[in-house]
């Protein structure tokens, strides 16, 4: 199994690549922009499906293509983000990132959807606040963490756009901190981290939970209490 | 009007050149306003925050036609209020280096945003790209790509009247921080080295923050070339890169 980043577009989008050397099999995650370095990159692979963290553009951009040459690939997504997979967004944004029609996603995930492929098990943890469909895929075996715009290196992601929430964001960051300090986190733009690193250096992360004077023990007793 | 700490200073190179360099916010972002006095036409660059302090200066020196707002590079405390500018100015450009839209789109700093009463930037009317020409009346500014503090990381050069405004890359004394997001040291090293061998030594630098300086200066007195050059003594400042 190889996991390979591959930095895409004038945003720096990370597109994440898992390679099953034995079957010849490849999972990309976050397909944003520049399809052609995509497809380059998996030739003589077979597509087995394209997972995204979140609905943004510079995400998905890329989904319409890939399936247009891997047909039988499904596209997994949050259903809270199906609304802004053809969301532009900012103006021009699409042209700038080539991003084609994004396709409906074919298979619905959710907190607790596990995806498995060759040794990997990808645990779908929800994490709302950048966006409300936002997940993070986690693998407990190999400790890997990919957060998409949920957490960068010393940042976290903005929550001002459309279904953003810094509460919900505060949350979502409490849920992963009680993941083992050894993740490795692979984020949606910008360089991999590890989750003790960003206990200690990511100011943002730290006063967002500090301010926003929420607790997640409180806020799931409150959700088992009313369910 | 001004806050105490406040020092405006007005540069005078050239006749035709009205320069007004406001330091807003507690970083003291330098503003800087240049105008071409005959065809009134004038350019702001980096209005990190403060955009009403910003325009009374502008204001106060007569009449001007706004043509563009450029950002040396998309840190908070540089663009924070180029949206007050672009509501009050429609016509004017925005111009940024393609490099630093991320900053724009993910809006990493966003916590910090509120503090400053940051308005949301607007995307780009344009991006600007290394060898660029800005006209502004009869000023010719010249576009250096330098990444490093940035990847988007810019500085304007003006050859007539021989100066450079180089937001975070250069400053007096030192260097721009290259442990933000995509910040990269080596990076910053090879855009000073490209600055300095480019331009004359008598060129007046105008940085993001701080004091005005010369590159000639800034080649005895800086401690971050400095440490360029010793760290690489086989690589003198007058060897080819």
């Amino acid at each position: 199994m190889i996991v390979k980043i591959i930095t895409t577009g004038v945003i720096f989008e990370n597109c994440i690549l898992i390679f099953d050397e034995n079957k010849k099999e490849v999972l990309v995650i976050d397909p944003g922009a520049d399809g052609d370095k995509i497809e380059e990159e998996i030739k003589g692979y077979e597509l087995k499906g394209i997972l995204a963290t979140h609905g943004h553009i510079d995400h998905v951009g890329q989904v319409g293509y890939l399936k247009s040459k891997f047909p039988n690939a499904p596209f997994y997504l949050n259903e809270k983000d199906t609304f802004l997979i053809n969301n532009e967004l900012f103006p021009n944004f699409r042209k700038l990132l080539k991003a084609a029609e994004c396709p409906k996603p074919d298979i619905l995930i959710k907190e607790g959807s596990t995806i498995k492929f060759g040794r990997f098990n990808f645990y779908v943890i929800e994490t709302p606040g950048h966006s409300p469909g936002s997940v993070c895929f986690y693998d407990n075996d190999y400790q890997i963490l990919i957060t998409g715009d949920t957490i960068f290196k010393g940042s976290i992601g903005r929550t001002d756009l459309p279904g953003g929430s810094e509460r919900d964001l505060a949350l979502s960051l409490q849920k992963l901190l009680l993941l083992p300090d050894e993740t490795q986190i692979i984020p949606g733009h910008g360089e991999v981290s590890s989750l003790k690193y960003e206990k200690i250096y990511n100011r943002d992360m730290l006063e967002l939970i500090q301010s926003a004077k929420v607790d997640i023990f409180k806020d799931l007793i409150k959700q088992n209490n009313s369910t | 009007m001004f806050g105490k700490n406040k020092t405006i200073k007005h540069l005078n190179i050239g006749e035709d050149v009205f320069i007004d360099i406001v330091p807003v916010s507690l970083f003291k972002t330098n503003s800087i306003f240049i105008k071409s006095i005959k065809t009134k036409d004038a350019v702001l660059i980096d209005p990190g925050a403060e955009g009403e302090v910003i325009l009374k200066e502008m204001e106060k020196f007569g009449d001007f036609n706004l043509k563009y707002i450029i950002a040396t590079h998309a840190h908070l405390d540089h663009i924070g209020h180029v949206g007050f500018f672009k509501e009050k100015f429609p016509n004017a450009q925005f111009l940024l280096h393609e490099g630093d839209l991320f900053f724009l789109t993910e809006n990493p700093f966003s916590r910090f945003a509120k503090r400053i009463k940051a308005y949301p930037c607007p995307i780009p009317d344009r991006f600007l790209k290394e060898g660029d020409i800005i006209n502004v009346g009869n000023l010719s500014f010249e576009i250096i790509h330098t990444p490093g503090h940035s990847p988007g990381s810019i500085c304007i050069y003006e050859p007539n009247i021989s100066l450079v405004i180089t937001g975070d890359t250069l400053f007096k004394g030192s260097a721009g921080r290259t442990d933000l997001i995509f910040g990269n040291e080596e990076n910053l090293r090879a855009s000073i080295k490209k600055l300095l061998e480019r331009l004359p030594d008598e060129t007046t630098v105008l940085p993001g923050h701080f004091s005005i300086t010369t590159i000639g200066e800034e080649k005895k007195n800086n401690s971050f070339i400095n440490r360029i050059y010793s760290e690489n003594a086989s690589c003198p400042l007058h060897d080819s890169f």
